[in-house]
């Protein structure tokens, strides 16, 4: 038997398609009562990540448990984990109540359950509509239905956002944190930081099928940076006297600017004046949520090196792109 | 496993592929065996009125001639039973329903093992309306002399029934093993309907029996023939034949009934029986693996 915690444990996790990485060593634990967020762009790895977790996929390497046990091993897994992925599919011709009890009569539970979950995602009035006449929007719900069937302690959803309307993305939200305030477990992919920002407690950020971060979003939202854009007179004399006092992370920006980072506008301030340097132009850019996301995980096709994962305990960002010899190199 | 059975049963009760099949099954069951045995009446009768028979005084009106094509429209008929089964596991692939199907069964071979038990009810099914309206047909197109007696009629029947059964079950097999509808259908078809035929032509007596169409065929076939050739025996004129001639005639309503080179019809059941199980398995070991992406 499993031992009931709604844990989840991804350790290793390796899979490759032919020549493809899709997933590359990732490890990460899902604790339950949280909502956890698996984002990273297109082709990340998410959905290959997810499909190994539910048995559906065999990794090349590693494993993963959910409730203590690997997903073959659970037994009537319907009633411990239910999975929203995408493309999954509907028999066109099938009535949304009769898909739905076929499934139920799979994990055994009572029919009128069908109708429970039905109204619970709001598709009570569609139950006798056949699913292939559905909004993708609809479909989702029926998915995210099919998944609570089995009233599962662990929920797995792949973008379950994709097709809802913003109305329904406000339910759902609503909908997975009190699924999780009971005590269960949420993993939820998304490609986009913004979509599960305000819901997620935890996430994995992950870039090329490894892990870019992986912690609270607290701390990553406290690991966000501001720099300081300036334009002074004599730049080459301002990088002397910031390397002088310590201040490491410079770079030329695109037009021509310095961008020092860790540091307050006052602070540059203060030194370009008692250096007698004159500034044109000075200003604070804080970077939000969103751009550090795109941080993390852009070197996905920029050419770049993959950051190497940085596992336990969360980082900031990998390699930082404001390290003095990448903005000088070309341009001193 | 009960629970996955009863999910399985919903699963082709609540689309319409079912009954989709079932109709051309018994038109082409009642068409086939209804034109065959008129076929085989009208032949049987110009011989009965020839003019060498006569002399001989060979009476051949009243063996149960409409066997030969009851056990063709088995034979013909079987292809739909074996669709319905090649499409149980491949069209969930194609569908991507089969990762529900997967998620909510507590292994890959608990699912093969209830859509096996499922779809051998539904292929007996199927083999129920064959047998009842090749029975049919035969009724419409023979003289009531030439229709087979209880206990051959029941043997008849009973071997559409296993026929249908076990064509399914190699469907089944088929279509785990392949993944694909479209694959799984085209390679069941173009391979029973044409390559068979075709390497059949050329291969020695007796090795078409240990083929897949030749066992299948073999069974239903070989029994007609032996219902035939025991009552042609009791025709003293054929009892009194060398053995060669009686040779050339038994073969000869072997290859009438549709069944030339098979072995005994039990035997015949068994080799087919033996591929259905060959493609189940390969069925099964390749879809325990395969990454439904
Ligand atoms: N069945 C497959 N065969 C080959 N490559 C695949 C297959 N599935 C996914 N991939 C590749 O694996 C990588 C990760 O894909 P995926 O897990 O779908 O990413 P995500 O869900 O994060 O968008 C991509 O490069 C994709 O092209
Ligand atoms: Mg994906």
């Amino acid at each position: 038997m499993h031992d009931g915690s709604g844990r989840i444990v991804v350790q290793g996790l390796t899979k490759q398609f032919g020549p493809v990485t899709a997933v590359n060593n990732l490890s990460f634990t899902v604790e339950p009562g949280s909502v956890t967020g698996f984002l990273g762009p297109n082709g990340a790895g998410k959905t290959t990540t997810l499909r190994m977790l539910l048995g559906l996929v065999t990794p090349t390497a590693g494993g993963s448990t959910i409730c203590g046990l690997p997903f073959a091993q659970l037994g009537n897994p319907g009633r411990v984990v239910g999975a929203v992925l995408e493309a999954q599919g509907f028999h066109p011709g099938r009535s949304a109540r009769n898909h739905l009890r076929v499934y139920a009569a799979a994990m055994g539970v009572p029919d009128q359950r069908a109708d429970e979950v039905l109204h619970l995602v709001g598709l009570g009035q569609a139950a006798n509509r056949s699913a292939g006449a559905f909004s993708l929007g609809m479909k989702q719900r029926l998915a995210l239905a099919t998944a609570l069937l089995g009233d599962p302690q662990v929920l797995v959803l792949d973008e379950p956002a994709n097709g809802l309307d913003p109305e329904g993305i406000v339910w759902l939200r609503a909908f997975l944190q009190s699924f999780a305030r009971s005590g269960r477990t949420v993993l939820i992919s998304s490609h986009l930081l913004g979509e599960v920002e305000q819901m997620v407690d935890q996430v994995v950020i992950i870039s090329r099928g490894q892990t870019a971060y992986y912690g609270p979003l607290e701390t990553l939202r406290a690991s966000q940076q501001s720099r300081v854009l300036v334009q002074p007179a004599d730049p080459q004399a301002l990088v002397a006297k910031l390397q002088e006092s310590g201040i490491g992370s410079i770079e030329w920006t695109q037009d021509g600017r310095l961008a020092i980072s860790g540091v307050d506008r006052k602070e540059v301030a203060d030194l370009a004046m008692s250096s007698g340097i004159a500034l044109y132009d000075i200003q604070q850019e804080v970077i939000d949520l969103e751009q550090l996301f795109f941080r993390l995980t852009s070197g996905q096709y920029s050419g770049a090196p993959v950051p190497s994962p940085t596992g336990y305990p969360p980082q900031p960002p990998g390699p930082s792109p404001w390290q003095p010899g990448n903005g000088w190199g070309g341009q001193g | 496993m009960g629970r996955l059975v009863t999910a399985e049963f919903r699963k082709v009760l609540t689309t319409n592929l079912w009954w989709a099949l079932l109709i051309p099954t018994a038109v082409v069951a009642v068409v086939w065996s209804w034109v065959g045995s008129l076929l085989t009446t009208t032949v049987v009768d110009a011989m009965s009125q020839s003019t060498v028979l006569r002399r001989f005084g060979v009476d051949l009106g009243e063996q149960s001639w409409s066997v030969l094509f009851f056990a063709r429209t088995i034979n013909i008929s079987a292809i739909f039973p074996m669709i319905f089964g090649a499409l149980a596991l491949s069209s969930e692939i194609t569908r991507r329903t089969v990762t529900t199907s997967y998620l909510t069964a507590p292994n890959r071979g608990s699912l093969l093992g209830a859509k096996l038990i499922t779809y051998a009810a539904w292929g007996a099914a199927y083999g129920v309306v064959v047998s009842g309206f090749a029975s049919l047909g035969i009724l419409l197109g023979s003289h009531p002399q030439q229709l087979p007696d209880a206990t051959g009629w029941l043997l008849m029947a009973f071997a559409g029934v296993l026929s249908c059964l076990l064509w399914t079950l190699l469907g089944v097999g088929v279509g785990a093993l392949l993944g694909n509808s479209i694959a799984a259908l085209l390679s069941l078809l173009i391979y029973t309907l044409l390559v068979e035929n075709l390497i059949g032509l050329w291969l020695p007596q007796h090795w078409p029996g240990v083929l897949i169409n030749g066992s299948a065929d073999g069974l239903p076939g070989v029994l007609a023939s032996q219902l035939l050739n025991d009552q042609l025996d009791t025709v003293q004129q054929i009892r009194l034949l060398p053995d060669s001639s009686r040779q050339v005639i038994t073969d000869g309503i072997q290859g009438l009934a549709g069944a030339r080179g098979a072995f005994d019809w039990w035997a015949s059941g068994l080799i087919f029986a033996g591929w259905a199980a060959v493609f189940v398995v390969a069925g099964w070991l390749v879809s325990r693996t395969r990454d439904i992406t």
